[in-house]
């Protein structure tokens, strides 16, 4: 690829990464509205109610990764497998439809917010199924989208060349759109609608999403490091082996107190055990790869791209290992389930496993669209990077202090009921956590204007180097 | 430079691996699927009527008084239905005997008392419960949990003024910050009579559920774990 | 009679809670040290450093069993943790080296 000339994919692909970025403010700015209500109940009370302000929260997390996945999809496919991609048109106009559609389900939420006991609420108002809550039309509607999405991707690596990250990402991203089907039912069963609900919810995020890191992250390294390919291929299949052969029955950890039979204990306990197994081995692969290419004169052709790959690694360790294994063993998951402790994990496990590499993939973007050979971190992008990472750790260190509050008080001392419950959440401990959590979410919020102002401008901003005057000069 | 392939550096041996590992994973978790699946359906009056425990009872059990007790047996608490009988093996389970009246009745038959909580599980996923409160311990984390609401010692007190304490849920679903005790207070969800009574009737059948003892030592106020040694 | 969960007083939540976070962060430490001198960036005397953490993981491990009053199962679960936190590094370094040596001797295109 030469100069700025794109792929069309490509230039699909930014406009997903655009939608992206503008939900990822959505859900900051709903989560900031959350996180006040926590300190102020009054704050918008009978507006924009928690449930609400929490619902527009993590669905606009979930869609704008999604809609980041597949920018970065139609990013790398038409150059990996050298071809523009098949049925490109349709690959437009499903992007409108898909977005038409969530402009109205957000409008919806916003201004419909709920429905009476009917079958007609589930259809098209919310189905009130934490992360799934979109109504059944657009579950539809999200399918047909997909059906075209994965029809670009199959009908282009048929047609192009198949490299081994191809291969991987055709084969989940099939998985990871037929997992979809599982939550799209209603049954008056509780607990057989949180068996399939947690279906969707853990075989994305800890199975079919991370082996599509895995193989995204393959790619970016490629880019920005000049990886190895043959390498890189055959490491992306250890780690499918791996990812998936702790990540599937580790849905386990969640049926310990559904209504579920007991043998899940011993299956949560023992896959729990195992999760951490593919981190410590990308925590190695890492190294290894680093001191390698050290002193090698490699140069890093991207340097935002990698430096959030590196927030992605430590990310991924300390979210979903350090802060997984607290809580994940039936015998404590006992007294912390239902508590804050699997917000302060998940804020910072989304954050480190899927929120860092997706914003490595627009920075990659960045690069292409304006035909760089080398992409440099400028001020801003240093300030949106340490204060986004530094302030969801800290987010995550606070609301940490909450869950123990909670859990020492509501579940240890109080018996779970909702006098120990409230005395829980008036503990001093438990609200300074909460204060603590806004804090560090403002500086969050802060650090995302920061990253959007440099997504926009760095490549405008960048230092002409030595060889690039010269060329320059010999142009003219 | 000829060398022989080692099995560890051969990109078909890890794709083979992977394969397998997913597909034994897969089955492993089909497998078990059917088999929980058979565990957790819904219960039918037929099994009360035999005292078959079901891990999801049927809901009648709305007919019953519930409780939630230690079982020896198990060692963790359970729900008791209609009260309690001793097991054959140890330990105590449910009697299925002992009826209760709910909203006036006390022989709601299957067929009513599966519209009721078809009506309540709507009515819950349409007013958004899930993203404020947790289920089974599922959901948001700013209201209380509601997997034993029914149980809940604060309703115990309210009932007498309200004739009971089906009656006294179903008023504050109704009117939420008429009757709020704290500062984090419900919003009016616009919630019908006809509603609050099917989301009460879903919240006693979910008290009955068997969640192999979570939440531990529900109801037992101050010094719950520490108090028991 | 043997449960699979016992009751823990609440005054071990908070040790429960900082031990495994512990153990993740031992493990951690085990592997980086292992890596780093077996790519030559520290000295051999780090090696120590290494076994040393994953000493101290396998006294924390038994410290959370303890802790957790984990009957037989369990106790299996953690013990293999334990011995697969330990090789595991040995296994993964030795396929990136491996890895490493045959496609990287190859003549690299440009």
């Amino acid at each position: 690829m030469q100069g700025s000339k794109l792929y069309q994919s490509q230039e699909l692909a930014i406009k997903y990464f655009t939608v992206a970025i503008i939900l990822f403010g959505a859900q900051l700015l709903f989560g900031l509205v959350a996180a006040i209500q926590f300190l102020y109940p009054n704050f918008l009370f009978n507006t924009l109610d928690f449930s609400i302000a929490r619902m527009l929260h993590i669905n606009a997390l979930v869609v704008w990764l999604l809609y980041a996945m597949i920018g970065a999809v139609y990013w790398l496919l038409p150059d990996e497998a050298g071809i523009e991609v098949v049925g490109i048109k349709l690959a437009n106009i499903a992007f409108y439809i898909l977005t038409a559609a969530v402009a109205i389900v957000v409008l919806v939420y916003l201004f419909v917010q709920i429905g009476p006991g009917k079958e007609s609420t589930i259809w098209f108002i919310t189905e009130g199924r934490e992360y799934i809550e979109a109504p059944r039309w657009a579950d539809i509607g999200i399918v047909a989208v997909v059906l075209v999405f994965l029809y670009n991707v199959y009908a282009t690596v048929m047609k192009g060349r198949h490299t081994g990250i191809l291969v991987v990402l055709m084969a989940d991203l099939i998985a990871l759109a037929g997992l979809y089907l599982a939550g799209m039912f209603y049954t008056d069963n509780i607990a057989v609608d949180q068996y399939w609900w947690w279906w969707v919810v853990h075989l994305w995020v800890e199975a079919t999403w991370e082996v599509y890191v895995a193989a995204v992250g393959g790619y970016i390294l490629i880019k920005t490091l000049n990886a190895n390919r043959k390498v890189v291929e055959m490491w992306l299949w250890i780690e499918v082996a791996m990812m998936f052969g702790s990540g599937i029955l580790g849905l386990g950890h969640h049926y310990f107190w559904i209504g579920t039979p007991e043998y899940w204990w011993e299956i949560g306990a023992l896959f729990s055990a195992l999760e951490p197994v593919p981190l410590v081995g990308l925590f190695v692969h890492v190294l290894y790869d680093w001191g390698k290419e050290r002193g090698k004169g490699n140069e890093i052709k991207n340097t935002p791209a990698f430096a959030w790959l590196t927030v992605e690694t430590f990310g991924n360790f300390l979210g979903a290992g350090v802060w997984g294994f607290m809580h994940t063993l039936p015998q404590i998951n006992l007294y912390t389930h239902g508590t804050q402790w699997p917000a302060a994990h998940g804020h910072l496990a989304f954050f480190g496993a899927y929120v860092a590499i997706m914003i490595s993939a627009m920075y990659l973007a960045v690069q292409g669209k304006a035909g760089l050979e080398r992409l440099r971190m400028t001020k801003a992008g240093w300030w949106a990077i340490s204060l986004i990472s530094v302030g969801v750790l800290l987010m995550t260190v606070s609301l940490t202090v909450a869950a123990y509050t909670q859990t020492m008080v509501e579940r240890g001392m109080h018996g779970a009921t909702w006098e120990g419950y409230f005395i829980a959440q008036a503990n001093r401990w438990f609200v300074q956590g909460m204060g603590w959590r806004l804090a560090a979410g403002l500086a969050v919020i802060v650090g995302y204007g920061f990253l959007v102002y440099d997504l926009l401008t760095c490549a405008k901003k960048q230092p002409v180097e030595e060889g690039e005057k010269e060329v320059a000069a010999a142009a003219a | 430079m000829e060398e022989k392939v080692s099995v560890w550096t051969s990109n078909r041996f890890w794709r083979r691996s992977a394969t397998w590992v997913t597909g034994v994973a897969s089955v492993l978790l089909i497998f078990l699927t059917f088999d929980s699946m058979a565990q957790m359906k819904m219960g039918s009056a037929k099994d009360i009527e035999k005292k078959i425990d079901r891990r999801i009872p049927s809901p009648v059990v709305i007919n019953y008084t519930i409780d939630y007790k230690l079982d020896p047996y198990r060692g963790h608490e359970i729900p008791i239905i209609g009260g309690e009988m001793r097991r054959p093996e140890g330990g105590i389970k449910s009697a299925y005997e002992k009826k209760e009246k709910f909203f006036g009745r006390d022989d709601y038959s299957e067929k009513e008392a599966r519209e009721l909580i078809h009506k309540g599980k709507l009515t819950i996923q349409a007013k958004n419960c899930m993203d404020c409160h947790t289920l089974l311990g599922n959901g948001a984390y700013y209201a209380p949990d509601l997997t034993k609401a029914w149980l809940d010692p604060t309703w115990e007190t309210l009932a007498p003024a309200y004739n009971g304490k089906e009656y006294a849920i179903a008023a504050f679903l109704q009117d939420p910050p008429k009757m709020a005790m704290h500062e984090r207070k419900m919003p009016n969800l616009g919630i019908t009579k006809e509603e609050a009574k099917a989301v009460v009737a879903y919240l006693k059948f979910m008290s009955a559920i068997d969640t192999n003892g979570f939440p531990r030592n529900f109801g037992k106020i101050k010094g719950a774990v520490d108090a028991r040694k | 009679m043997e449960y699979y969960i016992q009751d823990i007083p609440s005054s071990d939540f908070l040790s429960i809670f900082v031990v495994s976070a512990l153990i993740i962060l031992f493990g951690m430490a085990y592997a980086g040290f292992f890596t780093l001198v077996k790519l030559k960036l520290l000295k051999r005397f780090y090696m120590l450093f290494a076994y040393g953490s994953w000493l101290v993981l396998v006294g924390l491990m038994y410290y959370l069993g303890e802790l957790l009053r984990v009957e037989p199962y369990t106790q299996k679960v953690l013990i293999g943790a334990m011995v697969g936190y330990l090789i595991f590094p040995h296994i993964v370094y030795f396929l990136l080296d491996r890895v490493h040596n045959r496609f990287e001797r190859e003549p690299t295109k440009p």
